[in-house]
Order: structure tokens, then sequence, then C-alpha cells
């Protein structure tokens, strides 16, 4: 019988609220510099929440940073940083496209909200309703609201809605020909499309994978839609310490933007190749609560069936973990049953494990957390220092874990896991660990 | 009175549309530009292209029109030889006589 195929990680590239590439993630991150700002967006008094981490970059001069800007009239801005990181990723990892069998390189992507939810759309439906106006009746002319709708709307908006055009486009630009999949899984989706690329490569599908996820929630819409939920934190009087994952004082996440992009690859195509493993991609767990669409079960079940899953299938056991990279929301429900699993899980061994959240720094990325999330726990490794969780100050009883308050911390660190769970009961986890 | 447009104003404009469109440095665009061969559109940059006509133009053209139009109702396999700057200039100044 022939050795299981081993997954590395040979390129990483990322886009976040401290602009394009891992140099300026990893100086943010290890500095526990906040990526809070106001959101400029016109009108922003009226929004319910005017702070995010947004990515500082316009879409339009997003666009002038693509290989190839001509594809950027197909792309929502989530499918830009898509593809600004994995060119990062793939230059890294030395990838030449020229060099690799190209059926055997695949495509996974977690993505979420589209470019519907783009502000520049977003304007353009505002200025159609504002022409379709019936002024006497005082309502909307339904049928001109159509005609003008087919007249004044790009013909080409349909595709940047399409869930799969950012990975069809990652796909043409890196001439990889083999799956080409999407995940649409809310927060856990660049997790999920992470650990099933992983899994592509274990099972002999494909040699390279080029995975990753993007999103980008930062816009009236999805600040409208998150804040209806009641996930968001509404303190805009502190927005720049308005964060606080594991603190009492947390009252919801804060939105942010980006994207995170790998190259993985199996070990022995890698090293025939002559590419340099960056970490070892090891364990992928993936659980549903099958519970309820947005409570945690109060037993934790699902999350530490995916936190146990990812142990086993990475072939170690629960105490080599030696940093943990929570989901941490901010949310009060998240923290406390993320606490709870964790201490499940590792039983002693969490009193042991920092366990930070960085979402106190970039913002929730939703469909990206996990990609993003990825990045930073791979740069951690590399580095040998534990990300923060800033703004931090008041201990909750229910979040009593080293949560790695305010300061990166240096640290031995070989093997860590990376959280994420998301709205739907969405679970999943995956493990990296130092070569 | 409707000012008559000219072939070279025409040209002008429909460079910066083509240029915008696909990317490319307006400097590159002659008459003689083949917008597939020269300029490697593909058919979602011929609908790109058709929406900002257009927008600058203030009429409408079914895809299907524009594609024939411009080609010259020739078979779909031709069309790669015909689609050029100066039959689009020719097209646009036809449509416009048309409307005015």
């Amino acid at each position: 019988m022939t050795a299981p195929r081993r997954v590395v990680i040979t390129g990483v590239g990322a886009v976040s609220c401290y602009g394009a590439g891992t140099d300026s993630l990893w100086s943010g991150i290890a500095a526990g510099k906040s990526g809070a700002s106001l959101v400029d967006i016109p009108g922003a008094e009226g929004l319910p929440v005017r702070f995010a981490a947004s990515v500082p970059f316009a879409t339009s001069m997003l666009e002038t940073m693509l290989p190839s800007p001509r594809a950027g009239k197909t792309m929502s801005r989530a499918a830009m940083f898509a593809m600004i990181a994995a060119v990062e990723a793939a230059r890294t990892a030395k990838l030449d496209p020229g060099a690799y069998d190209s059926a055997r390189v695949g495509t996974s992507l977690g993505m979420g909200g589209l470019g519907l939810m783009d502000r520049e759309h977003m304007d353009t439906t505002f200025d159609i309703f504002a022409r379709t106006r019936d002024e006497t009746a005082g309502a909307i002319d339904r049928a001109r609201l159509y005609r003008t709708t087919m007249e004044r709307i790009h013909p080409l908006t349909p595709l940047k809605a399409l869930p799969n055009i950012a990975a069809a486009n990652l796909a043409i630009q890196f001439g990889a020909h083999g799956p080409c999949q999407t995940h649409a899984t809310a927060c856990t989706s660049g997790t999920q499309a992470i650990g099933d690329a992983a899994r592509l490569i274990r099972w002999n599908v494909c040699d390279t994978m080029i995975a990753g996820g993007a999103d980008s929630m930062v816009n009236p819409n999805g600040i409208i839609a998150f804040a209806g939920l009641g996930v968001l934190s509404r303190n805009n009087a502190e927005f720049a310490t308005a964060a606080r994952p594991f603190d009492r004082r947390r009252d919801g996440f804060m939105l942010g933007e980006g994207a995170g992009m790998f190259i993985l690859e199996d070990l022995e195509t890698c090293r025939a190749r002559g590419g340099v493993p960056i970490a070892e991609l090891a364990g992928y767990g993936c659980t549903s609560d099958a519970h309820r669409l947005t409570d945690e079960p109060e037993d934790a079940h699902g999350s530490i069936a995916a936190m146990r899953a990812a142990i086993h299938d990475a072939g170690i056991s629960f105490d080599a973990v030696n940093y943990v990279h929570a989901h941490g929301t901010g949310t009060m429900m998240n923290d406390r049953i993320e606490t709870l699993a964790i201490r499940q899980t590792f039983g002693h061994h969490a009193q042991r494990i920092p366990v930070s959240s960085t979402k106190s720094m970039t913002g929730h990325l939703i469909a990206a957390a996990g990609a993003l999330q990825l990045a930073i726990s791979v740069l951690a490794l590399r580095n040998g220092v534990v990300p923060p969780t800033i703004n931090y100050s008041q201990p909750d009883p229910d979040c009593d874990l080293d949560c790695v308050p305010n300061t990166a911390r240096r640290a031995a660190i070989d093997t860590v896991m990376s959280n994420c769970f998301g709205f739907g009961g969405q679970n999943a986890c995956l493990i990296v660990r130092s070569m | 009175m409707t000012s008559v447009l000219t072939f070279d104003e025409v040209f002008q404009n429909l460079t910066r549309i083509v240029a915008d469109a696909l990317r490319v440095n307006p400097a590159t665009i002659t008459p003689d530009t083949n917008l597939i061969v020269d300029l490697d559109a593909e058919s979602i940059d011929l609908v790109d292209i058709r929406f900002r006509i257009e927008e600058a133009y203030g009429f409408q053209i079914e895809q299907r029109a524009f594609v024939t139009g411009v080609a010259g109702d020739m078979p779909v396999g031709e069309l790669v030889n015909l689609i050029t700057m100066r039959r689009l200039v020719e097209f646009v100044m036809r449509r416009k006589g048309e409307a005015a």
C-alpha cells in the first residue's frame, strides 16, 4: 500500500485591511494594529454601523492591480481580491503554469457576497429608481423600471453575480484545467474551499490546487443585512476598539473584507519541481450542527466534532496543537460556545494553549474569514509569533482561555488549528503544521 | 438642424470606447484594427462595446443587429475578418443617420 499523499502549502497571498500582500498583513497583525476605519460611503450617516475593516483601495484601483485588467469587467470586488491574492500566492510558490500538467491543477474558492452587493451596482440601481419614479402617482412605474433597467444595467453585470465566475477567472489566469469549484457556506466558505481542495490532492484527483476565499460585504447592503441580524457591533462612538472578541463588553463583530489564497501541492509533486513547502496542511474537519440556522447548540456538538475530526485527520494527538486561531467573532454567543467547544476538545490542555481572535484587527471577512485566518496562521508558524486579540480589557468568565490579550507573543509553535463556524450551523477546522 | 458626424469624429469616439472596453492603449488603434484578431475581443467584449455605444449615441442595438451590422451579415466564421474599426465607424454613422 502506498503512503497517503501529503498536502503542503507552497504559496500564500492576501488582501486585507492593511492593503495587498502578506507582508503588510503580517506587519499589521504582529503589531496588533486595528484595521478599523470609518466607511467611505455617501450617506453613511443613515447606516446603523459606520465603521469596518475596509480594504484601502477603491474598486477602480483594484482593477489596475489585476494581471489582466480587461477581466476586471466581469469581476465583483471580491473576485478582484481573489485574483490579486492568487497572483501573490503563485508568485511566492514560484509556480510556473508553463511547466505543470494543467489537467492536474484545480481551483477551489469560497465566495459570499457577490457583485450585486457592490456599491457601484447599488448606485446604478438607485439612479434607475430615481429615473422611473412616477411623480404624479408617487410610486415607481414598474414597466418603465424594467425598461430602464434593461437599458442602464451593464449587460455583463450578471457575470459579476454568478458565484463561480471568480474561480473561473482564476482557472483562466493560471491555465488550470482540473476541477473548478465554488463553495458558498457563509463564514466557513473559505475554510471548506481549502479543506476540500486538500482532499482532491489527497485523493489523487489533482496535484496542485489554487484555493482560498474572498468576500466584500463592506457596503450598504452588507452592513444593513448583518446589522439587521443583530450580529454587528454598533459602537460607532468607539469604533477603533469596538471589535472585542472574548471581552465581557463585546457586542458583535466588525465587518471586514479581503481574500486569502493558497497554492496547495502534493508533497512529492512539489519536491519533483523543486518547490519549497511553507507548511503542511495536515488536517481538515467539517461538520454540520443540523440544529438551528443561527443559534449554536449549547453543547457545541458540531464545532467539537469538527475540531476532533481535524485532529484525527492530521493523525496527531490533541495536545500536539499549540495554538488555536479562533473563529472568535466577538458576538456573545460565538465566543462563549467556542470557548466551551475548545475546552471539551482539548480538556486540561485547553488551559495551556493560546486561543486568539484576529477578527479583533481584520474584522470578519465572512466567506473569506477562514482563508485570511489560515494565511495569518501560516505566517504565525513561520515567524514563531502568536497573534493577539486586541481591544481586550475585561475578562469574561465564559471565555476564560488565554486569548493572548492585546500584544503578540513570541512562542515556539509548530501546529495551529484554525476554526471557522457559520450561519446554517456550518463548522470547519483546518490544522497546519511546520515542515 | 442635425449635425452630420464625420468619420474622424466617430472614429475618435469609438477608439476611446473600444480602448476603455478592452483596456488597450488607444494609440494602437487604427481604422484597420480588427477587434478580434488584433485586440483579442471575445463575445463578452462585443456585448460590452455594444452597451457603451448605446450609452454614447443614445440608440438601442440588438446584439444580433450589432454583429451583423458590423460584419455585413457574413457567416459567423468570417466575422473574425470583418470586425474592424472602419466597419464599426460606418455602422454607427449609418445608424446615427437613420436616427436623424
